[in-house]
């Protein structure tokens, strides 16, 4: 079993880099604070498993996430899937400016289109920075399926980014020619 | 720039670190349009983890640890040492999961009457094992 010095070390540690994902999921910060000290709580008292785990680290990340599903669903038990329509705005101060609103807008709609596997993979590796030893724990599935699908839903947001702004650019400069 | 742009694309197949990923952002985190504003709303979106949010859950935990009634044992020799850690082998809760509590209890008390036990403190660097029932410190 894990003792006290090698949780603090090796778990309590994990606490700043399971908090960004919390804090997505949850769409509130406070009580993404409350929720990691709820997750590490519970991860102590289930330490005898988390010692003999293959990969302690992808678990904790693997129950921060559950913990954070099964509130949403007791919240809003209507709610199966995670979308970012009120992530975009929470994230948003009010100090953008129009193109940063726009381009928030555009992004949103673009990941929302994704498929749920691609869509969950690209924000836990580009949004709440996790490894893939730790997406693998979360997801179930090989490194190398990862890699294919983040760089499917990259190339993806990408294509449709350059889509979106270079026919914009292109209206507004037909806009401005002569007749 | 040839150097960022063999970044993007290693970015684009799936194939770079976390710590490449971030010099991009820092490099296209203020583009704000084509397929480079990517970078631009993933580093807007990115919770940050308040600064004592570590410090604040450690002691959570503490508290969690230490509102828990075990029983702290002080080992000062060798004899007493062994005799402890076969008491505790055998409570082993995996091979010992039908003995009894009391039964359980009675073979530990045994072996802490050759030791010292108590509420005493205990520097984390000091424990040899640990389990729900027994903390076990060597001074």
């Amino acid at each position: 079993m894990m003792n006290s010095k090698e949780f603090n070390i090796r778990i309590v540690s994990l606490s700043p880099r399971i908090y960004p994902m919390v804090a997505r999921l949850l769409e509130n910060d406070e009580e993404a604070v409350d929720a990691v000290q709820e997750i590490m709580i519970r991860l102590w008292k289930n330490r005898g498993k988390l010692g003999n785990h293959p990969n302690p680290e992808g678990y904790v990340f693997l129950t921060a996430r559950n913990y954070c599903l099964d509130l949403l669903k007791k919240q809003n038990p209507a709610k199966n899937q995670i979308s970012l329509d009120g992530n975009s705005l929470a994230s948003m101060t009010g100090n953008e400016n129009y193109e940063q609103k726009e381009l928030f807008r555009i992004v949103t709609d673009i990941i929302n289109e994704l498929p749920v596997s691609q869509r969950d993979i690209i924000m836990m590796r580009d949004i709440d920075g996790l490894e893939f030893n730790e997406i693998m724990e979360i997801t179930g599935t090989r490194i190398e399926n990862i890699r294919v699908s983040l760089s499917r839903a990259r190339r993806k947001i990408g294509t449709r980014l350059n889509d979106i702004y270079n026919y914009e650019y292109g209206t507004i400069k037909q806009a401005g020619r002569p007749l | 720039m040839e150097q960022l742009n063999k970044l993007a694309d290693l970015y684009k197949k799936g194939e770079t670190s976390l710590k490449e990923e971030q010099l991009l952002r820092a490099r296209f985190g203020d583009t704000v349009s084509g397929e480079m504003a990517w970078f631009s709303f993933a580093g807007k979106m990115e919770k940050k983890a308040p600064g004592q949010l570590q410090e604040n859950v450690l002691s959570a935990v503490n508290s969690l640890r230490q509102r828990r009634r075990r029983i702290i044992v002080m080992i000062s020799s060798a004899a007493a040492l062994a005799v402890l850690l076969i008491s505790v082998l055998v409570l082993n809760p995996g091979k010992t999961a039908v003995m009894e509590y009391n039964n359980k209890m009675a073979i530990l008390e045994e072996a802490i009457n050759l030791t010292q036990a108590g509420d005493a403190y205990y520097s984390e660097d000091e424990v040899i094992y640990e389990d729900d029932i027994i903390i076990i410190y060597l001074k």
